[in-house]
């Protein structure tokens, strides 16, 4: 990738690193091998099963983690996200969500992404440019119950907002975990609104909990501001 | 609901009218402007493309449940696909929700065996819990 959007995402909140160098060709390798097994994924079309319990949308799980000991220039964030698998139904939900670790047991600086299928977890999808992101600030111990009512309020339709929803991150971090819903139209006032008003609903925040609004672009700005990594956020 | 039963009345409302004839409507500009005078009819020719609004309409309306009309001036929306939480956490439970999925990649975040804390398993009241099951239990029974 080498385009304005290989900066570096400095909010953590589920978003990208900056990618100034080459990949060696053994990680060339393995990105290729890994492109392939996701190229696999990708022309399965999953429909919901006879006698499933279809969702509104098709959604995709995604996981990143930056490799410790890493610079983290080295790595393009695209390059570093990986596909789980994609489902069309409630139960196709289940199935991968049992089979996946929750993020209060992730470790390092990673990152789980549930999108609507077609919808890449990045700020330059055509989906993401024009949207934004409700930011939540998780205490340690948190963010397994913040995601899981997060997702399942998501997958439920809850936000009662059409096709705005794009997805939905937790990101893992040292000292604090982050939560984050991403939104089609940062400048829809209305649809920003309902959707603050449901996460603070399904996740039963309390009334002084700050919740940040950022927009991909303020994003993009700040990352490229921020260059040349530096270090932790 | 009301807005079924209005649903319902209009599709057999509208299976027996025939877009493609020219019909009678009733200028409302003219009623609210001139209301002294009596309404006067404007015999329109509707255009042949409404036909197949018709068409889809009614389809839509016969496919899909749920469905809410807002005008009758062929504005109306389809409800989305919506589950509470209790309802989606009652699913986890059957059995094809514990099935291994078919594409899992090898993975460290992926367990090789279901992942048994389920939120829902400690944070869910007992008691909804198993009326989540039973309802559960009877969808699977249909």
């Amino acid at each position: 990738m080498n385009n304005k959007f290989d900066a570096l995402k400095d909010d953590d909140s589920g978003d990208h690193e900056q990618d100034q160098g080459s990949p060696k060709d053994s990680e060339k390798e393995k990105l290729e091998e890994d492109d392939k097994e996701q190229n696999i994924i990708k022309r399965k079309m999953v429909v919901p099963g006879p006698g499933e319990h279809p969702l509104q949308y098709n959604y995709t799980f995604w996981y990143s983690r930056r490799t410790p000991g890493r610079p983290a220039s080295t790595q393009s964030y695209e390059q570093n996200i990986k596909q789980i698998g994609s489902f069309a139904s409630v139960e196709q939900f289940w199935r991968f969500y049992s089979h996946m670790i929750r993020p209060g047991d992730l470790t390092g600086h990673s990152d789980f992404h549930l999108f609507k299928e077609g919808i890449k977890p990045m700020w330059e999808d055509d989906a993401n440019k024009m949207g934004g992101k409700w930011i939540i600030r998780l205490r340690k111990g948190l963010a397994s119950r913040c995601w899981e009512n997060l997702i399942l309020a998501m997958l439920g339709e809850q936000f009662m907002v059409g096709e705005e929803i794009c997805g939905a991150v937790v990101s893992v971090r040292f000292q604090e975990d982050i939560i984050s819903i991403w939104n089609k139209t940062a400048s829809d006032q209305a649809t920003t609104a309902r959707i603050r008003d449901t996460l603070r609903r399904v996740l039963n925040l309390p009334p002084n909990t700050i919740m940040e609004y950022k927009t991909h672009t303020d994003s993009i700005k700040y990352s490229l501001g921020r260059l040349p990594w530096s270090g932790e956020c | 609901c009301s807005n079924c039963e209005q649903v319902l009345f209009d599709i057999e409302s509208l299976k027996h009218l025939k877009f493609a004839d020219t019909r009678m409507e009733v200028s409302r500009r003219r009623v609210l402007l001139r209301h002294l005078e009596p309404a006067r009819p404007l015999r329109r020719c509707v255009h042949s493309d409404v036909g197949n609004a018709h068409f889809y309409f009614t389809t839509y309306l016969v496919q899909i449940e749920d469905t809410c009309i807002l005008d009758l001036g062929f504005l109306f929306s389809v409800e989305r696909i919506s589950y509470t939480r209790e309802v989606l956490i009652g699913l986890a439970s059957c059995p094809e929700a514990k099935k291994r999925p078919e594409y899992l990649p090898d993975h460290p975040i992926v367990g090789r065996k279901i992942v048994l804390d389920l939120f829902f398993l400690t944070f869910f009241n007992q008691r909804n819990r198993d009326c989540a099951l039973e309802f559960t239990a009877s969808l699977l029974c249909k």
